[in-house]
């Protein structure tokens, strides 16, 4: 009897769970975290597009979860009706990216947004949407080159740009000489990547010397890990450091308060800013950082597959604009909610 | 056949999986339309053939009363190592063959470790896991590596009649651990070593060899399961199988209702273990489940499958005392 009665609860869990979450979706407004999945559409035919969505890891860090509500929150608010918009997330595992997307080509996505783990592992995937139609909208941080001719196109920032400008910062901060350290990004992550080339490219030619690098996978505890092993070993030869973005920064102010050393005279630039870099330039301790916004970042990657969707053309290279915050003109740009 | 509707249920009880697989099945495939396919079956197997290998390792060790939390940095070392080898001029069959010798090595180490010096295998493939974390990082210098041959992408991707190689490889390890489990000599020591070291020992079994031997296969196949992930995505990245490879593939094994405590068990749980794992994350994926939802849903199958599992050893037990 006992048995029975644990079998018909657990058969009752786990139609209460699926119920859960259908039923979050039903008539009224969805919760700005669940989308507006018909999956009882007319015999696999769709009266709308479906836009399916590969997603790097939703809960990596704030940019990442800012990007996502603002595509829930657009879906909500401009396209709800037009198209159905569904997310898988990789988790930042490359391998279960590629078994999403084989589940994203199994659901016939009309278009596909693919922000990669990783830029060489996702090329298998890369290919199936190509060899099965679907176009793809690559986001945020570019796949290797080899596989770029696969793609409709490419949305996002210009890492490449962002790391420059945030060199010729560091230059304007330094007067073009000194010892700099680095703590760039994730490892083999395409966006790590062109933030250094960037960056190294601009300092090209001058005085500035980057005397150690290390990745700081975005992590802002890796950060303070890595630059209070930098001061231990080059103490006070460090002029400025680079974070590959304001995450990033935050560790390192955090090491160089524990040593006594944050008092604004070591140069920090980034090529991101977030809410805790532009706390920190505004007090004098960041030298500089650049505006990425992620609302704009998702807006602009919804809006091509939108389009695509519809069937109207669009260019191949979409880039967001990017803006230097300083001391000086940090007070015309809007606190980061992220 | 007499009663066979008793029969049925008789089978049901002894694999709880088997009908929870069913009732997943039958509410993914209402919910989701895209779901109910055999394209998506096929995904299914699909995905569930690497970590599918190197559950059928981790059973052997299981049922004969240990585990393996090096497992999953194992398989991210050997698909490292894979590629690395590939990059500095080995062929790919060279490099598979000493990518698995490689591993073959490192599952003898946990044994002798485990038997010989006695240290708890706890400890001993949790400090298997650290070093091994290492020493991938170490070859892969902290960034993803790609193959040069962009041959070695087709083991994995490529099919036959719509099935892919990568599945085809597992059923055949499967049937092939079956067997093995079924009747050889080593098969039938696995479960005495498990249901009770000293009485086997007693009996004569070389008790040691059996543990080393297991923990060998379990290491194998996670180098199997490495050389897979490298194939399917080219390339190896340095976070794979870390930090909870492991746990996962122990998952795979432990839904399937091959208990922890060791003694018993069957490649055929493990089988339905992975399936219903990765059948319930495909179906997750097709009605469109964030994240947070995924977790909780995942964990409370695992807890609910368990318990039942429990439920029906204790009913079992009951029957045996009966006759």
């Amino acid at each position: 009897m006992k048995k029975i009665i644990a079998v018909v609860l657990t058969l009752l869990l786990i139609a209460v769970c699926f119920t859960g979450c259908k039923g979050a979706d039903e008539p009224k407004p969805p919760p700005t975290d669940s989308s507006t999945p018909s999956p009882n559409a007319t015999d696999g035919k769709r009266d709308i597009p479906l836009i399916g969505m590969s997603h790097l890891g939703v809960g990596t860090n704030n940019y990442t979860t800012i990007y996502t509500d603002t595509l829930y929150k657009m879906m909500e608010e401009e396209f709800k009706g037009q198209v159905e918009f569904y997310l898988v997330d990789s988790q930042g595992d490359a391998e279960k990216q590629l078994s999403d997307i084989d589940d994203l080509i199994e659901m016939k996505c009309d278009v596909v947004i693919l922000w990669p783990v990783s830029a060489t592992a996702v090329i298998p995937g890369v290919r199936a949407l190509y060899e099965a139609g679907i176009p793809i909208i690559n986001t945020n941080s570019g796949i290797d080159v080899s596989a770029q001719k696969m793609l409709t196109a490419f949305s996002g920032p210009s890492d490449y740009n962002q790391g420059y400008q945030a060199g010729e910062a560091m230059i304007e901060a330094l007067g073009g000489k000194g010892k700099v350290v680095e703590l760039s990004g994730l490892a083999g992550y395409d966006t790590a990547i062109q933030r250094t080339a960037g960056f190294t490219d601009a300092i090209k030619g001058t005085e500035i010397e980057i005397i150690a690098s290390e990745p700081a996978d975005w992590s802002t505890e890796k950060a303070q890990t890595i630059m209070e092993t930098f001061i231990t070993k080059y103490g006070k030869e460090i002029k400025g450091v680079y974070c590959a973005d304001d995450g990033i920064s935050a560790g390192v102010l955090n090491a160089l308060d524990a040593a006594g050393m944050n008092d604004g005279s070591i140069a920090i630039t980034s090529p991101t800013l977030f809410a805790s870099g532009y706390d920190a330039i505004a007090e004098g301790k960041q030298y500089a950082s650049v505006l990425q916004s992620p609302i704009e970042d998702a807006k602009l990657a919804l809006q091509l597959a939108v389009k695509v969707a519809k069937g109207e053309s669009i260019e191949f290279d979409n880039r967001i604009p990017t803006f230097v915050v300083t001391k000086n003109n940090y007070k015309d740009f809007e606190r980061p909610s992220w | 056949m007499k009663r066979p509707l008793k029969a049925v249920t008789v089978f049901c009880r002894e694999y709880t999986i088997i009908p929870i697989l069913l009732v997943i099945f039958a509410v993914f495939s209402i919910y989701s339309e895209s779901f109910f396919s055999v394209t998506n079956m096929l995904n299914i197997l699909q995905q569930s053939s690497i970590y599918g290998t190197m559950a059928l390792g981790m059973t052997f060790l299981i049922i004969s009363g240990y585990f393996d939390l090096s497992a999953g940095v194992v398989m991210g070392l050997s698909a490292n190592l894979v590629i690395i080898l590939q990059r500095s001029g080995f062929s790919i069959g060279l490099s598979i063959v000493t990518t698995l010798v490689v591993s073959f090595f490192l599952g003898s180490i946990n044994g002798i470790l485990v038997t010989k010096a006695r240290i708890s295998p706890f400890i001993v493939t949790l400090a298997m896991m650290i070093t091994g974390r290492g020493l991938t990082y170490f070859l892969c210098g902290g960034d993803q590596i790609d193959s040069p041959y962009e041959r070695f992408m087709d083991y994995a991707n490529g099919k036959i009649w719509g099935i892919s190689f990568l599945s085809i490889t597992f059923i055949v390890l499967l049937t092939v651990s079956a067997i093995v489990m079924k009747y050889s000599k080593h098969g039938r020591d696995t479960f005495a070593v498990g249901g009770n070291a000293d009485a086997a020992f007693n009996a004569g079994i070389n008790v040691d060899r059996v543990k080393t031997i297991n923990f060998i296969i379990c290491s194998l196949s996670a180098g199997v399961g490495g050389v897979m992930t490298a194939s399917r995505m080219n390339a190896a990245t340095p976070f794979l199988g870390y930090p909870d490879g492991a746990i996962m593939i122990i998952t795979c094994v432990v839904l399937g209702g091959t208990g922890l405590q060791g003694g018993y068990g069957s490649v055929l749980r493990t089988l339905g273990g992975t399936i219903a794992y990765f059948m319930f994350r495909n179906g997750l994926n097709m009605m469109n489940v964030t994240t947070a939802y995924y977790y909780i849903l995942t964990g409370a199958i695992l807890i609910a499958i368990v318990t039942l599992d429990k439920l029906q050893g204790k009913k079992r037990k009951k029957v045996l005392q009966e006759e």
